[in-house]
């Protein structure tokens, strides 16, 4: 809007330059006789001498005239101000008239410091007097001749003697010049000096970031804060200085890529070092620079000091910034209880938990010395590993860095064992010059709910335990809880989970048992042995996928045996794995967490009485009534572990 | 190009071990009641690393059947593991003993070691198939660095028939 009041000036300000010798030049055309006076007027910036040159010149042909005088006045004017209307008159000092008679060409120079950034004018003047001659003779006027002593012009002038009135042959000869006077002839020239001025609009701050001054600005400490200085007289390249207390640097895009709008606005940075003291005052100064739109032609420019414009700001003490806890692509950071389901923060028991803090714009110099991460409420863990060989729960935390799990590095993560609706984590910092910041993280930890372990009715007694070919070739006799492993169809003991699975995750049921006791009796010719297990608990088998377990433990009933005795206990862990979360991949999204355990044994003594049954028909049941009575399911949060596998054997230690 | 004819003649030899195995079923013989396809866990292991084989089980037949899967304890699959020349790799004291059908290890007569073992029956539909998977490093010396032919056959405990898998192919590196 101001644009168009300033655009509308500087057009008539050039429509008058422009007028001026436009009229001269009809002035030159009214010379009498067709006979004119030309004259040119040049003004130049030296900057080898640093001065404005005015020259001036005049031409003329009046040699139908019966004389004349050609004067050349040259004068040099500096002007006050973007307009022509107020100046100094540089050159002459007075207003001599030089003038010569008869003169075909005259001119006239002059040459005048130049202060930097000052629109300079030259006018040339030329006048040009002329004397046209006219003679009449009275002869034989004798006593009238004093009738003719005047013209009809009334100022006459005899110029011949004798005095008529006393001659032979008197006579009168009138020459009375006419002198045509014609208007003085001007010419002009405008020119602005050259590269190392200023503009010479003195620039003017209107706004700072939106503030008038004297009112300020304020600049937050510990921040690059965008400045934008808006005014006018600028220039195209003006240069900008921010300083005060804090000042760390500061931007100027209109110093590299001048444009025109940089004429009236600027958008620069500056950063204020978070040290800063409160209300501490910071000056921005803008010195006008580059191409002047201003003047009568852009040119050039330089910073002038003299050219300046200030505003004050104010530094307003640095906060930390509210820190960001990225998870699965999304800033959780301070998000209240999630309503679920559809919200990122919506989880389930098993997922990878994986936290990364950002701290947004620290300034620079300044950075993060710590982070602490609350402990996650309930049981949480690193990992879980699983194989047939081994069974490992990777701790959580943990002392040593570099794998996010110290609650000290800038990352977290870990997997929920229990259930939670509600949930918080906090995250705090420090930086390196001060207080940091934190904020909290609020998880609903969902899973399965309602669950329960249905232990399939077995024929708990001495029928259950069977003793005959293993359906496994060529392994001979056995004595088995079940039949199963002698080709049956009656396991030793079957699990059924069932469990209320909580919405949009399904996830997936599996098993995994390990042994505390495994002991086989046995009797042999060499005497009575023991093998137990090299370790309590061993992993029996790894995991087995579904929600439906069943087990018919075996050992061998061969014929060379007298006595085979089974002392089996068993943790069968149902476990649950969720589907991963939307956006994760890998092998690390989920891990399997524990439901539910049952505990349960087996217990069974069998005497061969007759050895030449090769059927197994010799041996005969003792023992074990209600072998598996004690398989009751119990909640859980622990998962198991082993580090040694039955599938390793026993090694048989005799019995003294 | 030698490398190319090697492993043209390792291939062939594996052909012909399995010519050799296929001899020992009449063809008009009772037939097996599941088909078996093997994979191995990870193809190039480290040497003493365990080798896992993972067997689908999938039901030929047109009933449901019932098939063991060891939990612990000996398996229920006869391994077969042959080197680069086609000789069958050194077995452990506990492959040679589950390859005679016991549970145990004797030296001089006495039980140095033994297995109790468990599992269970699983019921597969026909056309359904179903995942077992055994580990062999326990059985076999496989020590050596090279290329190994691992192959799995199992009897059917109903139609008594053998049922051989595919072949593959394993590498042992140090």
């Amino acid at each position: 809007m101001r644009l168009k009041p300033l655009i509308g000036l500087a057009t008539a300000f050039a429509a008058c330059l422009l007028a001026v010798p436009a009229a001269h030049a009809q002035d030159v055309g009214d010379c009498p006789d067709n006979t004119c006076v030309e004259s040119q007027t040049s003004l130049v910036f030296n900057p080898s001498t640093n001065t404005m040159d005015a020259f001036t010149t005049a031409t003329t042909d009046y040699t139908t005239s019966y004389w004349y005088d050609l004067c050349v006045n040259l004068a040099v004017m500096r002007v006050n101000g973007p307009y022509v209307v107020n100046w100094d008159i540089l050159w002459p000092s007075t207003t001599p008239s030089s003038c010569v008679s008869g003169a075909v060409e005259l001119e006239d120079s002059a040459s005048v410091a130049a202060t930097p950034g000052r629109q300079y004018f030259a006018e040339g003047l030329v006048e040009l007097y002329v004397f046209y001659t006219y003679s009449d003779i009275v002869y034989d006027c004798g006593e009238y001749c004093d009738g003719y002593w005047y013209d009809a012009e009334g100022y006459s002038l005899l110029s011949t003697t004798p005095d008529p009135t006393n001659a032979d042959w008197p006579s009168i000869e009138y020459s009375y010049p006419y002198e045509d006077e014609p208007e003085p002839v001007y010419d002009q020239a405008l020119a602005m000096t050259g590269s190392g001025a200023t503009a010479w609009a003195p620039p003017v701050i209107y706004y700072v970031n939106g503030v008038a001054p004297p009112s300020e600005a304020q600049f937050p400490a510990g921040a690059t804060t965008t400045v934008t200085i808006s005014g006018a007289g600028f220039g195209y390249g003006p240069s900008l200085t921010i300083s005060g207390t804090g000042v760390t640097g500061y931007t100027n895009p209109c110093a590299s890529n001048p444009s025109s709008s940089c004429d009236s606005t600027i958008v620069a940075t500056v950063t204020i070092d978070a040290s800063t003291p409160a209300n501490s005052q910071e000056t921005i100064t803008v010195t006008a620079g580059g191409q002047n739109p201003s003047g009568f032609l852009p040119v050039d420019t330089g910073p002038d000091p003299n050219q300046q414009a200030t505003a004050q700001a104010t530094t307003t003490a640095f906060s930390p910034p509210v820190p960001q806890i990225m998870f699965n692509g999304t800033n959780v950071a301070n998000n209240g209880a999630p309503s679920c389901p559809g919200n990122v923060a919506c989880v389930f028991v098993g997922q990878q938990i994986g936290l990364t803090v950002v701290v947004p714009n620290l300034p620079s110099g300044v950075s993060v010395q710590s982070y602490t991460w609350s402990q996650p409420a309930g049981t949480v863990v690193g990992g879980y590993t699983s194989s047939k060989l081994s069974g490992k729960k990777q701790p959580f935390p943990v002392t040593k860095t570099g794998s996010c799990q110290t609650l000290s590095e800038s990352c977290l993560m870990f997997y929920w064992v229990d259930q939670a609706p509600s949930t918080t984590i906090t995250l705090s910092y420090t930086l390196s010059n001060g207080p940091g910041n934190s904020a909290t993280v609020t998880f609903n930890v969902g899973g399965p709910t309602n669950i329960s372990i249905a232990v399939v009715p077995t024929p708990l007694n001495r029928a259950a335990i069977q003793i005959g070919q293993s359906n496994i070739v060529g392994q001979g006799l056995v004595m088995a809880f079940g039949n199963s492993a002698l080709g049956g169809q009656q396991p030793g003991i079957t699990l059924n989970a069932s469990a209320v699975l909580p919405s949009g995750n399904q996830g997936q049921y599996s098993w995994i048992q390990v042994l505390t006791t495994y002991n086989w009796h046995f009797v042999n010719a060499q005497g009575r042995w023991v093998c137990p297990l090299d370790a309590s608990p061993e992993g029996d088998g790894g995991i087995t996928l579904g929600a439906t377990f069943e087990d018919n433990p075996f050992v061998p009933a061969t014929l060379d045996l007298g006595e085979t005795e089974a002392l089996f206990k068993a943790m069968a862990y149902l476990m649950w794995t969720p589907d991963a979360a939307s956006g994760c991949s890998g092998t690390a999204c989920t891990i399997p967490v524990p439901l539910a355990l049952l505990n349960w044994s087996w217990t069974a003594d069998a005497i061969n009485t007759r050895p030449s049954q090769a059927d197994g028909s010799g041996w005969i049941k003792t023992g074990c009534e209600n072998c598996a009575s004690d398989a009751i399911a119990q909640p859980t949060a622990a998962h198991p572990e082993w580090t040694s596998n039955t599938s390793e054997g026993c090694q048989p230690a005799p019995i003294r | 190009m030698r490398r190319q004819i090697q492993a043209v003649g390792f291939m062939m030899g594996l052909l012909c071990a399995e010519f050799g195995f296929s001899q020992k079923v009449a063809p008009d013989g009772p037939k097996a009641s599941f088909a078996m396809n093997i994979s191995l866990k990870d193809t190039i292991v480290k040497q003493g690393a365990e080798i896992q084989i993972v067997v689908e089980l999938t039901n030929t037949s047109a009933g449901r059947i019932l098939l063991w899967r060891s939990r612990s304890g000996p398996p229920p699959y006869t391994i077969r593991v042959l080197d680069r020349e086609g000789r069958g790799a050194p077995m452990t004291a506990k492959g040679r003993a589950f390859q005679r059908g016991e549970a145990v290890i004797r030296e001089n007569g006495k039980i140095v070691r033994a297995f109790p073992g468990g599992g269970e029956q699983v019921a597969i539909e026909p056309n359904e198939t179903v995942k077992d998977s055994v580990s062999i490093d326990d059985q076999f010396d496989i020590s050596q660095p090279g290329t190994y032919a691992v192959q799995l056959e199992r009897v059917d405990p109903v139609t008594k028939a053998l049922s051989k898998s595919n072949i593959v192919s394993l590498t042992v590196v140090k």
